[in-house]
């Protein structure tokens, strides 16, 4: 599915990421940790085309997409959420989820005013709302939604798209407790309904652990250790460079 | 009569460029500042066919295509240089092209201009030219409403708000931006035509800054994406110094004043209701 060879990422002369090697499988759910300012967001920007990384490959679906632009990454099938809400907080609910419909489906212009496509496209919206719970929103403007409600709303979104890699940067950020579960839901049914994988990242270690197969641990810039959650969490040498 | 007519035509010439800067400027957030580049680039051509001996219907087609080549140069430039250089590239490039159309006197005929540009027979007169203005104008709303009813009218609005998020959903936000600005050119040469026939004279000061800050200025009246809002802001501007001929001023500051009415205008709409119509976040 993916497969990052020897990636070193630069801010101008300033390293950021060092000969990262990593890889996921078909299906699999991949947890990045580590402290602040490690480079797991410059990792996701470098998978996603944000970031252009100075030396290394990267394959996706066994092509190489290292030299690829970030839309032509999406248009292949990288999907991927941001660390602050990536939504349109001008546009409505339902709008911010026609746009990912109208990447996918890819309908001519004009078949948008027939009753058909009209039909079709408020199912999809209205099945996708009611699995995160934002059906009431539906005719709300973005921006006047929650954190959590944007995080979901961002997710129902990447849903939506064919993405068969989604990239989710800090799903729990600034969100109520009470609402990961719904988060953790959301996240599941994303990897089960088309048979995705998924790199996750996220500061919240029991939300993480429960979630995902495996984590890979980054410590400035460099992988530091990878293995089972329970592996992980049982590290000391981890629990000195996350914890302090 | 020909009052009436004339603030007519002018209404609807505001209408017509408004509806080029709605999309690029309004909606996109994209500081093209190089239309009215566009605008001379497409009546010279118009001007100088005709006085080779065109007729009036075939140098409309040389003008389309010289604003449309004008509008690819800058569609080029626009993914070259950061929006803000863009934004002073346009600035730059309307002085520049004021240079070269006064200097280059064999072509242009200098700052004399160029007199006696001919309508075609179908419009030759005023009151028909003024019905072919509104028709223009209701076609170009049309199909601007029909735009922001489709899939580009949002993913234009998407781009003001996020290109990041757009590109991350799989579109390219630069060609976005591009064709905006193509299309905006096309605009601005039917807007440039127009001109052209209803005064059937250019000179290098045709479409100038002082144009420039009036078309703005309804660009960022009309915020929304809406054509109703288009078409306020545009009634407002295109009517508002009229108030200007209750004051008895001299014929010869009227020009200035009306500049300067506009200019003091722009300041308070973008003081004091910019921040109240925009929740743009661009950032990720």
């Amino acid at each position: 599915m993916l497969k990052l060879e020897n990636i070193h990422v630069k801010f101008g002369k300033t390293p950021i990421l060092h000969d990262i090697s990593l890889s996921l499988s078909p299906g699999e759910i991949v947890g990045i940790i580590g402290p602040n300012g490690s480079g797991k967001t410059t990792l996701l920007n470098a998978i996603s085309g944000f970031a252009k990384p100075s030396e290394g490959s990267i394959l996706f679906q066994d092509q190489d997409v290292t030299r690829s632009s970030a839309f032509q990454r999406a248009s292949q099938g990288i999907g991927r959420s941001f660390q602050s809400a990536g939504v349109f907080r001008d546009m409505t609910v339902e709008e911010n989820l026609i746009i990912a419909i109208e990447q996918v489906k890819k309908y001519p212009w004009w078949w948008q005013f027939s009753r058909k496509y009209l039909k079709k496209t408020a199912e999809i919206i209205d099945h996708s709302l009611e699995e995160v719970g934002l059906t009431a929103h539906k005719k709300s403007l973005a921006g006047v939604l929650s954190g959590g409600q944007l995080r979901l709303l961002e997710l129902a979104r990447l849903g939506l798209t064919d993405g068969s890699l989604l990239l989710i940067d800090e799903p729990t950020a600034g969100v109520a407790p009470a609402m990961k579960k719904t988060l953790a839901k959301t996240i599941r049914s994303l990897l089960q309904e088309q048979k995705r994988s998924i790199l996750i990242i996220e500061h919240d270690l029991k939300f993480l652990f429960e979630l995902v197969d495996r984590v890979i641990v980054i410590v400035e810039g460099r992988v530091y250790m990878e293995g089972k959650p329970a592996d992980v969490a049982q590290d000391r040498k981890l629990q000195e460079v996350y914890f302090g | 009569m020909g009052y009436f007519l004339t603030v007519i035509a002018g209404f609807c010439s505001d209408a017509l460029a408004g509806v080029g800067l709605h999309g690029v400027f309004s909606l996109a957030g994209i500081f093209f500042l190089g239309i009215p580049v566009v605008m001379k680039i497409s009546v010279y051509a118009l001007a100088i066919a005709q006085r080779a001996g065109v007729p009036p219907e075939i140098a409309f087609i040389f003008a389309i295509i010289a604003a449309i080549a004008v509008g690819i140069i800058f569609a080029y430039l626009f993914v070259k240089v950061s929006p803000d250089s863009f934004a002073v590239l346009g600035l730059a490039s309307l002085l520049a092209c004021e240079s070269l159309l006064q200097s280059w006197d064999s072509v242009t005929n200098g700052i004399l201009g160029i007199s006696g540009i001919r309508r075609p027979e179908l419009f030759s007169s005023l009151p028909s030219l003024v019905i072919i203005y509104v028709l223009a104008v209701a076609v170009f709303f049309l199909l601007e409403w029909i735009f922001l009813q489709t899939r580009y009218g949002r993913l234009v609005r998407a781009y003001k708000q996020n290109e990041i998020v757009l590109q991350a959903l799989g579109h390219s936000s630069s060609r976005i931006g591009q064709l905006l600005i193509i299309a905006a050119s096309f605009v601005y040469g039917v807007v440039g035509i127009l001109m052209a026939w209803r005064i059937q004279f250019v000179d290098p000061s045709i479409a100038g800054i002082p144009y420039l800050i009036e078309i703005v200025t309804i660009g960022v009246l009309a915020l929304n994406p809406r054509v109703s809002s288009l078409a306020a802001a545009t009634f407002f501007v295109a009517v508002f110094p009229e108030v200007l001929r209750f004051f008895n001023l001299p014929t010869a500051i009227m020009g200035y004043a009306r500049v300067l009415l506009y200019s003091i205008f722009l300041m308070v709409i973008i003081g004091k209701l910019l921040p109240k119509l925009s929740i743009s976040n661009r950032s990720t």
